[in-house]
C-alpha cells in the first residue's frame, strides 16, 4: 500500500519533502526500549506542513505515546530525529515550547492547581498570554475555574487544557487525544473552539483521536501507525477517493474460492462472500475502473459506496487482502 | 532564571501546608508544661527538650521528605511533562524544584523554632551557636539531605535495571575509595593529626564533592532523563558513578603513587638511619617526595640497591653478622594504624631478601636483640616480660623461654652476652643475666661492656658533655664529648682509663663515627649548635689516626649516616671497621653518600634535596 | 449540519470542499441563493459544519475563481451579482461528470433507458421553473 500516494490538487506537501515550511518533520525516526526485541518505533517519518491538520491515528500501543514524547522533546529518539519549527525536538525544546500548545492525553498539571492558578502560573512562563481567553474558554466549557484540577472530570481537564494550550497563541498545538472522554455537547464546544483557532490563526494541528468522524471534518492529511510503523501517510481527500466497497454478484463461476479475482484492477483489501454476492473494499478505487468492471461478463448488480474515515481505517489495520466468509 | 522562580514559587505554594504544620508542630512543646506533674521549672525543661527534640526532627525529616519527593514523585506520577511541554528549560525546572525543597526544609526548620524562640529565645540562643559557620552547617546538611534522598528515592522509585548496576558500582566505588584513604592515611599522606578533628575539614573536603556530585548528578537526570524515568535513572546513574570514578581514580592513583615510593623517593632521611653492624645495610626512614607528609621505612642495601619495605616499626634488630633482621610491623585498623605489631623477620643475604611474617605479636615498641648468631631472639616486652625465641623456622619462631622480669628492678637494655644467656641492664642497681637453657635469673658482677653501656658511658666520659660511644672491635670503646668548648675523643683498650684522649679543637656538637678503617675513626665537628642550613653546612668530618693521635684527613659538610637518627642513645651501635656500613655519610644537602677515605670520593647513594 | 440550506456529508467519498462548492452552485442555479445576498463567512460556516475552515475556504475560492461569489474587500463574501455560466469545454466536463454518477445509478438500480432520462427531463422541468 502506497503510503505517499497523492492525488487532489488540495493535498499538503507529501512527506518525505524537506523544507522550512514543515512544523513538523520526522526523519527516520527509531524507538526501542531495552526490554522489547521489536522497536517500538521504526522507520516513520512525515512532516506537517504549515497551517495543515494532520490526524495521526493508530491502536493503542501502536507507539503513538512514544511518538509523542519525542516530537515534543521529552524523549531522546533511539536514532533518526523529530523536528519543531525547524529545530531538532530534543535539542531546543526549551524555546519550541514557546510555539506549542499541548492537550496531553494524560492530564499531567498538577492536581491542587486550579485553572486560574495554572493560567496565572503559565502567564510567567509564555512570552504573550491570553488570561482573559482562557476565562472565556473556560465559561463557554462550563468548566469551573476555581476547582482543583484533580476534582475536575477527565473530559474537564481536556477542556482545561486546551483553553491553557490556546492563550499563548501557538503556532503549533500539538491534541493527544483530546476528546477521549467527552461529552456530546463538550465534544461539540471543543471542536467549536478548535474551528474557530483554525480560522483565526491558521495554527496547525497535529492530533491523535480515536473519534474518527471527528478527525474526518477536521483532517487534511492522515497517518496511520501500526506496530510501530507508519504504514499510511496520505492525504485524506486521496484516502477517501481510492477506498471503496464494492457490492456485487458472480456469474461467471460456482467455485468461490476464485471470487475476488476479478478485482485485481482494485487493490482489494478484504473480499467477503455472504449469501447475496461479494462485498469487497478495494483500495484502488476509480470511476472509469469501476465503469469496466461492470461491464464485466458475469459481474451482475455492481455497485460500489464511500467509506467513511473508521471504515477505511477498520480496512487498514485489519488483515491485509484477508478473506472471510460471512 | 526567571522559569526556576516560577517553578520554584509553584511548588512552594502546592506544598504550604508543610509549613503551616511545622509552625503549628513548633507550638507543641508550649504545652508540655501543663502536662500533669510538670509544673515550674521541671516543666521549663521539659518544654525546651520537647522543642529541641522536634526541631530536630523537623529539621531532618523535612529535607528527606521534600528531598525524595519533589522530583520523583513527578516522574513517577507523570506529572514532570506538564513543565517540560513549557518553554522552560532543564536548568530552571531542576533549579526551581530544588530550591523550593530547600526553601520548605529551611523555612520549615525556622518556623517550628520560632514559638521557642519567644518562649526560651535567651536558653535556645545561648545552646545554639547561630553565627557563621553553624548557619552554613546547617545549609550544608540540609542540602545534603535533599540531595541524598532524592537520589536514593530515584533509584528505588524509578524501577529501572539500573537498580543492580547501582548496587554494584556503590559496592565497587565504596570499597576502592574507602581503601584508598585508608592507605593515604596510614601511609601519612595527610596530618591528620591536624585535620582529622577538624570539623570545618570534613565539611569542605568530605561533604562538599558529596553534595556537589549528587546535585550533579539529578541535574543530568532532569537534563538528560526529562519525563522518561529509565532514562532518568539511567542519567542519574551515569552520572553519579562516572563523577564517582573520576574522584575515585585519581585518589585511587595516588594511594598507588603514595604507597609505590621507593628507596630513592625518600627525602631528608638524615634522623632515621639506622647501620648494620656488618654489611652493607641500612634501615632508611624519611619523608618520600611529593607525597603529601606521607613517609616511607625500608631495609636497604647500599650496594645492591635491593629493599625491603617497612611498614610503620619500632626499630630494627640486626643479627651481629648483619645477616638477618627483625622488627616489629605495625597491626593495621581499618584507619588508623594500631600499637601492637607481628614481628617479621628478613634474612638479607639471600639472593632476594623479603619480609617474612611471623605469629608473635605484641607492643611494637617491644625491645629486641638477636645473638650472636641471630638464631635467637629476645623481646622484652612493656609488661616486663622477656622471652626468647628460636628463630630455626622464622615464620614461626619457637619460644624457648619466658621469663616474668616484674620481682626484678624496671629493666632497661637486654643483649645477648651468650647464644644462650639475655644480659639485662636494669635502670638501677646490678646487671642480671637469663640463662635460657635452665630459664633462670641471676644476678652477675661481669661488666661486660657489650653488656652494660649506659654505665659504661657514664664512668668512661668522665666530665665530658654530651658523651657518645662506640664499641669498636677487640673490646675497645671509643667515647667522644664535649670538654669546655672544646671536642676530645677518648679511646679505651680494656682499662677503665683512656689509652687515648684526643683533642679535636673547638666545636659546639659533636658526632662520633665509626671505625671507618682499622684504627682511624671518623668524628664530625661543628661549631653552630643551631640545625639551619647555615649549620648544615658547617659540619666537618675528621678522619683521626687513633695511634697516631692526629686527625689525617678532614671532609667539609659530612656526618656520620646514623649520627642524628631518632634512636639515638649514647650507645651508637658498632659498625665493624671498613665494612661498607662504616663509610656511609650524609652530606649538606641531607643525601647519604659512600665516602672512599682513600680518595675522599663521595658516592651520592639516595638524593637529600630536603 | 446546514447553513442555509448548505449540508455536507463527511463520510461521502467526495471531498468536503467539492461538497461545499457543487451545494453552492446547487444552490444559486436554483435560486435559493440569490445573486448579491452575503454568503456566511469561512470561520461561521466552518463552525456551523464543525469542519476544517481551510476547507470552507478552498470551496470559497473554487467558487469566487468561477465567478460564482464575489469577495467585497472588507464586508465578506457574496453571491456574484450575475453569477458567469461555464466555458464550455468546463461545462461539458461537469455534465458528463455529473451524468456519469447518474447513469450508474440508473444502471445499478437496473432502471430502464427511458425512465431514467424521464427523471433528468421532470428535474430539468422543475428548477427551470424555479429560476422564472
Amino acid at each position: 500500500m502506497s503510503a505517499t500516494l497523492s492525488t487532489g490538487s488540495g493535498a499538503p506537501a507529501a512527506a518525505g519533502a524537506p523544507g522550512s515550511s514543515a512544523v513538523v518533520a520526522v526523519r527516520d525516526l527509531l524507538v526501542r526500549y531495552p526490554q522489547n526485541p521489536k522497536p517500538t518505533l521504526e522507520e516513520i517519518s512525515f512532516s506537517v506542513p504549515r497551517g495543515s491538520v494532520y490526524a495521526l491515528l493508530g491502536r493503542n500501543g501502536a507507539g503513538k505515546s512514544s511518538l509523542i514524547r519525542c516530537l515534543l522533546g521529552q524523549q531522546k529518539p533511539t536514532a533518526g530525529s523529530c523536528a519543531l519549527f525547524g529545530g531538532d525536538s530534543w535539542k531546543t525544546r526549551g524555546r519550541a515550547m514557546a510555539k506549542v500548545g499541548v492537550v496531553p492525553e494524560d492530564p499531567d498539571a498538577p492536581p491542587e492547581m486550579t485553572a486560574r492558578g495554572l493560567s496565572a502560573f503559565c502567564a510567567r512562563l509564555y512570552p504573550s498570554w491570553d488570561g482573559a481567553g482562557v476565562t472565556t474558554r473556560l465559561a463557554h466549557f462550563d468548566v469551573p475555574a476555581t476547582t482543583p484540577f484533580g476534582s475536575l472530570s477527565k473530559g474537564q481537564k481536556a477542556l482545561v487544557s486546551l483553553s491553557l494550550a490556546l492563550a499563548s497563541a501557538p503556532d503549533l498545538l500539538l491534541l493527544d487525544d483530546p476528546t477521549l472522554g467527552l461529552d456530546a455537547v463538550a465534544r461539540a464546544a471543543f471542536f467549536d473552539e478548535l474551528v474557530g483557532e483554525l480560522a483565526d490563526r491558521g495554527t496547525t494541528v497535529l492530533l491523535t483521536s480515536h473519534d474518527l468522524a471527528g478527525v474526518e471534518k477536521m483532517a487534511d492529511r492522515v497517518g496511520v501507525l501500526k506496530g510501530g510503523r507508519l504504514v499510511l501517510d496520505e492525504s485524506l481527500e486521496s484516502l477517501k477517493a481510492r477506498f471503496r466497497r464494492l457490492r456485487y454478484g458472480n456469474e461467471a463461476t460456482e467455485d468461490p474460492a476464485s471470487y475476488g479475482q476479478e478485482l485485481s484492477a482494485f487493490d482489494a483489501v478484504k473480499v467477503k462472500v455472504r449469501g447475496w454476492g461479494i462485498e469487497a473494499l478495494v483500495s484502488n478505487y476509480d470511476d472509469e475502473a469501476f465503469a469496466r468492471f461492470t461491464a464485466l461478463e458475469g459481474v451482475v448488480d455492481a455497485e460500489a459506496s464511500a467509506l467513511s474515515l473508521e471504515e477505511i481505517f477498520i480496512a487498514v489495520l485489519g488483515e491485509p487482502t484477508g478473506r472471510e466468509k460471512a | 532564571m526567571r522559569g526556576a522562580l516560577a517553578v520554584a514559587a509553584r511548588e512552594i505554594v502546592e506544598r504550604k501546608l508543610a509549613l503551616l504544620g511545622a509552625l503549628l508542630a513548633g507550638f507543641l512543646p508550649l504545652a508540655t508544661p501543663l502536662l500533669p506533674g510538670l509544673g515550674g521549672a521541671q516543666g521549663r525543661d521539659a518544654r525546651f527538650v520537647t522543642a529541641l527534640f522536634l526541631s530536630l526532627t523537623i529539621t531532618l525529616a523535612f529535607p528527606l521528605v521534600f528531598g525524595a519527593t519533589v522530583l520523583v514523585s513527578d516522574i513517577t506520577h507523570k506529572r514532570l511533562a506538564f513543565y517540560f511541554s513549557r518553554p522552560l528549560s532543564a536548568a530552571s525546572i531542576w533549579a526551581g524544584k530544588l530550591l523550593a525543597a530547600l526553601v520548605i526544609s529551611v523555612s520549615g526548620a525556622c518556623l517550628a523554632a520560632i514559638p521557642t524562640l519567644l518562649f526560651d529565645g535567651k536558653r535556645a540562643f545561648a545552646a545554639f551557636d547561630t553565627s557563621g559557620p553553624a548557619t552554613a552547617y546547617f545549609l550544608l546538611t540540609t542540602l545534603l539531605l535533599l540531595a541524598g534522598a532524592h537520589t536514593v528515592s530515584s533509584m528505588a522509585r524509578l524501577r529501572s535495571a539500573w537498580i543492580a548496576l547501582d548496587f554494584f558500582l556503590a559496592a565497587l566505588l565504596g570499597t576502592v575509595i574507602a581503601l584508598s584513604l585508608r592507605s593515604l592515611i596510614l601511609g601519612n599522606f595527610w596530618d591528620l593529626h591536624e585535620m582529622k578533628h577538624s570539623s570545618e575539614w570534613l565539611a569542605w573536603w568530605l561533604t562538599a564533592p558529596l553534595i556537589a556530585t549528587l546535585l550533579a548528578a539529578s541535574y543530568v537526570q532532569v537534563a538528560d532523563g526529562r519525563t522518561d524515568a529509565r532514562r532518568s535513572h539511567g542519567a542519574l546513574s551515569a552520572t553519579l558513578w562516572g563523577l564517582t570514578a573520576l574522584l575515585a581514580l585519581p585518589l585511587a592513583g595516588l594511594a598507588w603513587w603514595v604507597g609505590s615510593a621507593a628507596p630513592k623517593d625518600l627525602v631528608a632521611v638524615e634522623r632515621g638511619i639506622q647501620v648494620a653492624p656488618r654489611g652493607s645495610w641500612v634501615v632508611l626512614a624519611g619523608h618520600v617526595r611529593a607525597r603529601g607528609s606521607a613517609g616511607a621505612a625500608f631495609l636497604y642495601d647500599t650496594v645492591t640497591g635491593q629493599y625491603v619495605k617497612l611498614h610503620g616499626f619500632g626499630g630494627v634488630a640486626f643479627s651481629a653478622d648483619g645477616a638477618r633482621a627483625v622488627w616489629f610491623e605495625e597491626s593495621e585498623g581499618f584507619f588508623e594504624r594500631k600499637r601492637t605489631g607481628a614481628l617479621r623477620f628478613a634474612a638479607l643475604d639471600s639472593a632476594r631478601p623479603a619480609s617474612t611474617g611471623t605469629d608473635v605479636e605484641t607492643n611494637i615498641w617491644a625491645q629486641l636483640a638477636l645473638s650472636p648468631s641471630g638464631r635467637r631472639l629476645a623481646v622484652l616486652e612493656s609488661d616486663r616480660v622477656l622471652s626468647v625465641y628460636d628463630l630455626g623456622e622464622p615464620a614461626h619462631p619457637k619460644q624457648v623461654a619466658a621469663v616474668k622480669l616484674s620481682p626484678f628492678p624496671e629493666p632497661a637494655w637486654i643483649t645477648f652476652s651468650r647464644e644462650d644467656a639475655v644480659s639485662i641492664l636494669p635502670a638501677t642497681g646490678g646487671m642480671l643475666e637469663l640463662d635460657v637453657p635452665s630459664k633462670k635469673m641471676r644476678p652477675t658482677d661481669r661488666l661486660d661492656p657489650a653488656a652494660l653501656p649506659y654505665a659504661l658511658v657514664e664512668r668512661l666520659s668522665g666530665n665530658l658533655k654530651a658523651p657518645k660511644m662506640r664499641l669498636l672491635s677487640e673490646s675497645r670503646v671509643a667515647v667522644a664529648g664535649l670538654a669546655e668548648a672544646s671536642a676530645r675523643l677518648l679511646l679505651f683498650e680494656g682499662g677503665k682509663t683512656p689509652a687515648r684522649a684526643i683533642d679535636l679543637g673547638p666545636a659546639a656538637r659533636v658526632v662520633l663515627g665509626g671505625e671507618i678503617a682499622p684504627g682511624r675513626i671518623a668524628v664530625a665537628l661543628n661549631p653552630l649548635r643551631s640545625n639551619d642550613e647555615t649549620a648544615r653546612k658547617a659540619w666537618k668530618l675528621a678522619v683521626v689516626d687513633v695511634r697516631a693521635e692526629e686527625v689525617v684527613s678532614s671532609f667539609d659538610g659530612l656526618l656520620p649516616a646514623d649520627g642524628l637518627g631518632w634512636w639515638r642513645s649514647p650507645v651508637m651501635p658498632s659498625t665493624e671497621a671498613g665494612s661498607p656500613a662504616s663509610k656511609l655519610f650524609l652530606d649538606a644537602s641531607g643525601a647519604l653518600v659512600r665516602l672512599d677515605p682513600a680518595t675522599g670520593k663521595q658516592e651520592i647513594l639516595l638524593g637529600g634535596k630536603r | 449540519m446546514t447553513a442555509r440550506g448548505l449540508s455536507v456529508d463527511p463520510s461521502d467519498a467526495i471531498p468536503l470542499w467539492k461538497q461545499i462548492e457543487e451545494n453552492v452552485r446547487r444552490l444559486v442555479a436554483s435560486g435559493a441563493m440569490r445573486p448579491g445576498s452575503a454568503m456566511p463567512s469561512v470561520r461561521d460556516l466552518a463552525r456551523d459544519l464543525s469542519i476544517n475552515p481551510a476547507t470552507v475556504a478552498k470551496g470559497y475560492q473554487r467558487l469566487v475563481d468561477a465567478g460564482i461569489l464575489a469577495v467585497k474587500r472588507g464586508e465578506g463574501t457574496f453571491v456574484a451579482e450575475k453569477p458567469p455560466a461555464l466555458p464550455r469545454g468546463e461545462r461539458e466536463k461537469e455534465l458528463g461528470g455529473g451524468a456519469m454518477r447518474y447513469a450508474s445509478l440508473a444502471v445499478t438500480l437496473g432502471a430502464p433507458n427511458e425512465e431514467a432520462v424521464e427523471h433528468v427531463k421532470r428535474s430539468l422541468g422543475f428548477l427551470r421553473k424555479k429560476e422564472k
